[in-house]
């Protein structure tokens, strides 16, 4: 019998599909694996074991009705961002405690409807805002091949889940790399799809013209995989795009002859960590080994300033959605106030986080009089700027590629103290979602840690022009086919 | 969690006082400029934006915040360097623009079900405490 718990999505549906594992099988291997980690991972906020094993009973009918779906009978772990019907869904915040949504979220949907199998809810910054997770107001989640280091975030519960072995994949969401960045310090694959590619109904909303769906997998194949199943229109998002969605495992193998890959100067600073700059360098010369015309220097000079728009942007928006939090409608209130007011301010200031706070407190001075010209309105003008910068690197190139964060997983407690040293960690994810692109984070290698003797996952950051998500995957297809990174597991031993 | 599209429909917010319980407070500036460079905010600015954003703060997080939001807020100078002349603003990324649901009626959440999530409910309406007193 394969070790349940090491296998891909497409692994997983052919031993289904052969009769030599079931569903029922599958989704035991991811409780016990939690079990038998997850006390020092902490990757999980809620566990739905009885719901997983129903759900898993479920697929092997469908199963044995000759169904076929790659992700039917398969386990899957959610980011706590996503509302489910019936689990409640904290989005790691005091403010949404014991919040169970009456509707499911059109991603967890189609999930569903393909037969996953849902493990639990993952831990997470709260409201998504963070890279570290310890911005959750439960508590940590440690990375998997260092449990003193933090796995990244917003998205570190889904990305130690799946580096762990306690879900064969995981959904996060990406507002400013929090699905990118968490993979590459958690060494699992991890992909924003192109803004509007994703349904965000359900999606509890931090930065509205940012935030972005997307899946944490073992390999590339995989992330093509989900990608199929949770990416098209819905009705239900005013800003879904329209039009069809390309089987995304269509080109995967095809390989690089030809492709024009791009290396932003930008993205590799003098300060880059060297460890983190030898990996990048050793997976550009592979991509160059199979073909790729690769060419360096490539100027996106406004770089720099995308760390501020977003810091205006997100904040803005987020002060925005984050009024509905107000005490009345749902969620933690607090009642014994002076007045409607003093409730509101008490519920929200008791309810959300220090660093939940700072960020509606910078948009809401972004957005104020006097301010919103200076602030706000220039953000917007620079994000165009910005996006342009993109839009003529992408006539020459077909995909550019870059580091995803400046420095492998950080200790936990380092950067707690500066939120601007934090904001930092973004610095490459970021402007990605500014333009609106897809992007993916594949392992690329590892640096040794000289004080623990351990090692920690670097990521290949690979970004595409919109709604080419196809070359994307082909090109981190390529380069994976080349490394051997996906087979290696962290050092955890099952307690 | 409807999702409103966020910013693009967010008006610009003229003080506290539009409810008519908060008195307006000046956020002072260094100088003429609406927008000095470099701006330390003061206790008085924070207390003044965390009125406009509805949290109450301890004296702590007051002090606290003071510091990091001025220290956030001066690396927003960056962008001052970068010539913005003619170029439209970028409120998201798509070629969307005004999506209309088709106007037939379906049915919504269950009412009571909604209802159930609110801590105070009065006969099928949400319940909160008189706004003027």
């Amino acid at each position: 019998m394969p070790d349940l718990d090491a296998l891909t999505i497409h692994e997983s549906a052919a031993l289904l599909r052969r009769r030599e594992v079931s569903s029922r099988e599958l989704a035991q291997a991811a409780l016990d694996r939690i079990a038998a980690v997850d006390g020092r991972v902490r990757a999980f906020l809620t566990l739905t074991a009885e719901q997983a094993l129903a759900q898993a009973d479920a697929a092997d009918r469908r199963l044995a009705q000759d169904e076929a779906g790659e992700l039917l009978g398969v386990p899957v772990a959610i980011k706590d961002v996503l509302v489910t019907k019936g689990v409640r869904t904290t989005c790691g915040s005091k403010m949404l405690e014991g919040f169970v949504a009456p509707y499911e979220a059109t991603v967890v949907r189609r999930l569903f409807d393909a037969g996953a199998v849902m493990v639990g809810k993952t831990n997470m910054d709260e409201f998504a805002m963070g890279s570290s997770t310890e911005n959750s107001a439960y508590f940590t989640t440690r990375n998997p091949w260092d449990l003193s280091r933090v796995p990244g975030g917003s998205s570190g519960g889904s990305a130690a889940a799946v580096a762990a072995g306690e879900a064969t994949y995981a959904l996060g969401s990406d507002t400013g790399g929090s699905i990118r960045q968490p993979a590459a310090l958690c060494g699992v694959v991890g992909m924003k799809p192109t803004y509007g590619r994703v349904s965000r109904y359900g999606l509890v909303a931090f930065a509205s013209s940012l935030d972005q769906v997307g899946p944490f997998t073992r390999d590339v194949r995989d992330t093509a995989i989900v990608l199929n199943a949770i990416c098209g229109h819905d009705p239900c998002d005013a800003t879904s795009a329209p039009g069809e969605t390309p089987d995304f495992t269509a080109q995967l193998e095809a390989g690089v002859r030809g492709l024009r890959v791009g290396v932003p100067k930008e993205y590799m600073p003098a300060d880059l960590h060297p460890g983190v700059r030898g990996c990048v360098e050793g997976a550009i010369a592979a991509l160059e080994a199979q073909g790729a015309r690769v060419e360096r220097d490539v100027a996106l000079p406004s770089t720099e300033a995308a760390l501020a728009v977003y810091y205006i942007i997100a904040p803005s928006e987020a002060s925005a959605n984050l009024a509905r939090y107000d005490g009345v409608k749902y969620g933690f209130s607090y009642q014994q106030g002076e007045g409607m007011w003093d409730n509101m301010e008490k519920t929200r200031g008791l309810g959300f986080g220090p660093e939940v706070k700072r960020r509606i407190m910078i948009g809401t001075y972004a957005l104020s009089s006097g301010y919103y010209d200076a602030y706000y309105l220039k953000a917007q003008k620079v994000r165009t700027v910005i996006r342009r910068e993109f839009d003529a690197a992408f006539e020459k190139y077909d995909v550019l590629v870059a580091p995803v964060t400046p420095t492998p997983a950080f200790k936990i407690g380092e950067k707690t103290g500066d939120p601007y040293e934090m904001y930092l960690n973004d610095v490459f994810t970021l402007p990605v979602n500014i333009a609106g692109l897809p992007g993916i984070s594949v392992p690329c290698g590892f640096v040794r840690d000289e004080a623990s003797g351990g090692e920690l996952p670097v990521g290949l950051q690979i970004i595409g022009k919109p709604f080419d998500e196809a070359t994307v995957l082909r090109a981190a297809r390529a380069y994976e086919a080349t490394a051997s990174w996906a087979a290696r597991r962290p050092p955890l031993t099952a307690a | 969690m409807e999702d409103g599209g966020g910013a693009q429909e967010q008006m610009q917010e003229d003080g506290g006082g539009a409810q008519g319980v908060v008195p307006r407070v000046q956020i002072p500036s260094a100088g003429h400029s609406p927008y000095p460079a470099s701006m330390a905010l003061d206790r008085d600015a924070v207390m003044h934006i965390a009125k406009l954003a509805r949290v109450a703060l301890s004296d702590e997080e007051i002090e606290l915040f003071r510091t990091q939001l001025s220290e956030i807020i001066g690396h927003f100078d960056v962008l001052d360097a970068i010539d913005t002349e003619g170029v439209e603003p970028t409120a998201q990324i798509l070629p969307l623009h005004n999506v209309f649901a088709p106007d037939v009626a379906r049915p919504s959440l269950p009412p009571e079900e909604v209802l159930d999530l609110a801590p105070l409910t009065d006969d099928g309406y949400l319940r909160v405490r008189a706004v003027l007193e």
